[in-house]
């Protein structure tokens, strides 16, 4: 397999990656410390609920499959517990499920090799029977009745549902109690068959390993996936928002709130996507920054406290801006949101070179900083990549960005017209 | 595996530094503890103070300038913290930088950080002898909130519950963040004064890993504590109680999923020559995703997606969670003591053994490559009569046998079953 290798030497960072004979796409990313993570992720999330391949029709499956298939995983035919081969090794194993991802990892301290060898094979080689299928309902659902008792979880996912119309973006990534009932192994063999083809896949290790022996263990474990045209069905989002709020009673002390902004202007991949993630952060900084005029007036009037923050959430077909905290009135702190940007966005405040520089300086710290443990390069990495992006270009990028670019996307994205709301407060006392 | 070489040396009375280089990360990271007994008063007092002096210093006079500077030297984090380490109240600052090497105009980060958060430690904002009374008043306001708040989060909150149940009437049962009534009663210039007494008298250990040079760290941190009079006061201790309560206690909210908790007294502590056989022995238990609780109670009777058994080797209390439907708290409880006397009977396989060895093993040397968690793994382990390291814990852990996990789990002694249920509609 041929590697072609990635350098930044200001980060004094390198990776190599390489497209193995099965199809499957690997990164290696070296680095001299104990633990060893592996990442071994698909192009499959909630969101993918219509899709086809190859000319056949779109079909669509039950709400949170991809995660009950990442459950399924674990599972083999011949009954061994896939998370005690991997404690067997010394390694300690875990997956997860996003909107648009299902990565299955495990970081060592030993047997690097063997350990990555149960990795390829136990999601190469799925089992799903009736009974397990059965077995599982029970403890999902008491996952998602966790995620029900969760004001935050709530919020996010109804937040979600505010923005978005169509984009499946809005679907619960656990699904509910009432779809994943309707998942069988017949359906989970489709989504396994279409997604977990190699050529969707990548598989990114970070630590102590060489190319050959990576590549040593591919040769062993993985078979050739015939190359595959997946489509999936992206939904035309309207520009406008679903809803601009939803409020839920909880045991919560007082209310808590998540406020989103949808951003439209979802063009460009790689640099592009970076640059556009940095003019975000960088507004964030800025306009409600622990710095900014913003944060210190609402703390200093008790409208928000330290819990306030903000983000950004991007990805290929959608991509927002998220501000959350707790607050004794949460639509007062949406309305001075409103009035903030606004105010930004018309000339009202100008950016001023010293706070320009200070949010430069944040990030590039932070993307300095990304480099520390091999479970965050790794899980950096993957984020990016998803979106056809190279995390050592983010310092380079990020010097490039001027105080036009920030003016600029201040115009372009911030519309206050296309933002919602949601609340979890407490029950009102008689 | 190689022990974490540890440098310690005096800094002031009753101030110490740890030195560990380390050069896996381009962040270093300076942890600052003080310790003081766990009482209700200290723990709210130290929680305050934590949440005040964000607020701004002598030469930082506000929130805004304060954070400001830290931006602009390359986003150093500093953070203010109180928290409940066994039977202490530890008063914590923590500064992490972004190494020098990577300073674009070779800027000193780590000198101008150390500066920062001294003077907001000893010179914050005062009128009168106290703290300022608008940001007295508005940071007493957000610690009511925030206390009130722990409900928020149901597993968490139901923990701090249990445990307030079981060890009720000792120091451990107290919130770590404060006490709602206690916070009313404090004045700024009480406050100001719990500062000043624990910054003079408070034990304080100061961690530093990174790639700066011990000379280096010694003269700066030796700089910072030049305007301290120290008067060390005694390291805190935690007691050990081995006499069991037997409660069986159930409290209501509207939730969906509940959380039950089962609370043992072990004598396993750091200074216990047999705690590792209660690691063991916990790990073979709930300690890991092959252990038997996840693997019966959650793979084969699916009761539940989360659940989990941990040792405080500070306090020697063994618990075990799971969350749960309502109507399966017999259910789950039977599973869990049905396990535990398959462990009692010695009905353990080589399998679960090594599998429970190699999980704490794989987790002691993964603390190893993690500079940022090794000051609080070694902080909590300073009272130890025995000298422990992770990597000497991981080898004495490979020699434990099948009867050492059977001789501990005949020491542990049920004390309290907690259960926080579903409301019961009418």
């Amino acid at each position: 397999m041929k590697f072609t290798k990635h350098t930044n030497s200001l980060l004094n960072e390198s990776y190599y990656i390489g497209k193995h004979h099965s199809g499957l796409e690997v990164v290696v990313i070296p680095k001299d410390q104990m633990t060893l993570y592996a990442t071994f992720a698909t192009r499959y999330g909630s969101m993918d609920n219509t899709f086809k391949t190859n000319g056949s029709d779109y079909i669509t499956v039950p709400d949170g499959i991809a995660h009950f298939l990442e459950h399924k995983l674990f599972e083999s035919e011949d009954g061994t517990d896939t998370f005690s081969r991997f404690t067997a090794l010394g390694a300690s194993a875990n997956a997860y499920t996003s909107n648009e991802v299902t990565s299955y990892l495990f970081s060592a301290t030993e047997n690097y090799y063997e350990a990555l060898e149960v990795l390829l094979d136990f999601v190469t080689h799925p089992y799903f029977s009736k009974e397990n299928v059965e077995k599982e309902m029970g403890i999902i659902e008491q996952e998602l009745r966790m995620y029900e008792d969760n004001p935050y979880r709530w919020m996010y996912q109804e937040l979600l549902r505010g923005l978005y119309q169509k984009n499946t973006v809005n679907i619960p990534v656990g699904g509910t109690v009432e779809s994943i009932h309707e998942i069988t192994p017949e359906i989970l063999y489709d989504c396994y068959n279409t997604f977990y083809n190699l050529n969707n896949m990548v598989l990114i290790v970070c630590g102590n390993v060489t190319l050959d022996g990576v590549e040593g263990v591919m040769d062993k474990a993985l078979k050739r996936s015939e190359p595959v045209s997946i489509d999936k069905k992206i939904a035309d989002e309207p520009r406008e928002v679903a809803r601009e709020y939803a409020e839920k009673t909880f045991p919560v002390a007082y209310p808590v709130f998540n406020i989103g902004l949808k951003e439209t202007d979802l063009k460009g991949d790689g640099r592009a996507y970076i640059k556009r993630e940095f003019e975000h952060s960088i507004i964030a900084e800025l306009v409600f920054g622990k710095t900014s005029e913003f944060y210190n007036a609402l703390y200093s009037e008790g409208l928000i406290n330290q819990k306030f923050g903000t983000s950004y959430y991007s990805s290929r077909t959608w991509a927002f801006f998220i501000a959350s905290g707790e607050s004794r009135d949460p639509k007062a702190v949406l309305e001075r949101i409103k009035k903030e940007l606004e105010l930004w966005r018309e000339g009202g405040r100008k950016i001023s070179s010293e706070a320009f520089e200070r949010a430069k300086r944040v990030l590039y710290s932070a993307s300095v900083q990304a480099w520390n443990s091999t479970t965050d390069i790794a899980e950096g990495f993957l984020d990016y990549y998803l979106a056809g992006a190279d995390v050592l270009e983010l310092p380079e990028v990020l010097s490039s960005i001027t105080v036009e670019d920030i003016e600029r996307r201040l115009k372009t994205s911030y519309d206050t017209e296309l933002m919602s709301m949601t609340v979890a407060k407490p029950e009102q006392k008689a | 595996m190689p022990k974490t070489k540890i440098s310690t040396s005096a800094v002031s009375d009753g101030v110490t530094l740890y030195y560990i280089n380390d050069s896996k990360y381009k962040t270093d990271y300076t942890h600052i503890f003080f310790s003081m007994p766990l009482t209700a008063e200290n723990a709210t007092k130290a929680s305050l103070v934590a949440k005040l002096l964000k607020r701004g210093s002598e030469r930082y006079p506000s929130m805004a300038e304060l954070n400001s500077a830290l931006d602009m030297n390359y986003s150093s984090t500093l953070g203010f913290s109180a928290f409940k380490e066994g039977e202490k109240t530890v008063f914590s600052v923590s500064v992490a930088t972004m190494k020098n090497a990577y300073a674009p105009k070779g800027e000193d980060i780590f000198a101008e950080a150390l500066e920062i958060a001294f003077d907001a430690l000893l010179y914050p904002l005062t009128e009168k002898g106290g703290f300022v009374a608008e940001y007295f008043e508005s940071e007493k306001k957000n610690l009511h909130d925030s206390i009130l708040s722990q409900i928020n989060n149901k597993g968490a909150y139901s923990r701090t519950r249990f445990i307030s149940q079981m060890c009720e009437g000792e120091p451990y049962a107290v919130n770590g963040e404060g006490d709602i009534d206690i916070l009313e009663g404090i004045t700024a210039t009480q406050l100001y004064g719990f500062l000043k007494d624990m910054t003079s008298t408070a034990v304080c250990d100061i961690y530093f890993v990174g790639s700066e040079s011990e000379d280096r760290v010694k003269t700066l941190v030796k700089a910072c504590f030049e305007g301290v009079e120290r008067q060390s006061g005694k390291r805190p201790e935690t007691t050990l109680v081995t006499k069991v309560k037997g409660k069986d206690v159930t409290e209501s909210l509207d939730i969906a999923q509940a959380h039950l908790w089962i609370g043992y007294r072990t004598p396993a502590t750091y200074s216990s020559p047999d705690y590792l056989k209660f690691v063991l022995f916990n790990m073979v238990m709930g300690g890991d995703v092959s252990s038997k609780m996840f693997m019966n109670i959650r793979e084969k009777l699916s009761l539940c997606y989360t659940c989990y058994s941990s040792l405080d080797g500070m306090k020697g209390i063994f618990t075990a969670y799971a969350g749960i439907d309502p109507e399966n708290k017999e259910k789950t409880l039977n599973a869990f003591y049905q396990e535990l006397e398959n462990v009692r009977a010695g009905k353990i396989s080589q399998d679960e053994l090594e599998d429970a060895k190699k999980a704490y093993v794989n987790r002691m040397r993964e603390i190893q490559d993690n500079p940022s968690l090794l000051p609080a793994w070694f902080h909590m382990r300073l009272e130890s009569d025995i000298p422990r390291d992770p990597s000497t814990d991981a080898e004495e852990i490979m020699k434990l046998t099948v009867d050492d996990v059977v001789w501990a789990s005949k020491q542990i002694e049920k004390d309290t079953v907690y259960f926080l249920t579903k409301t019961a509609k009418n």
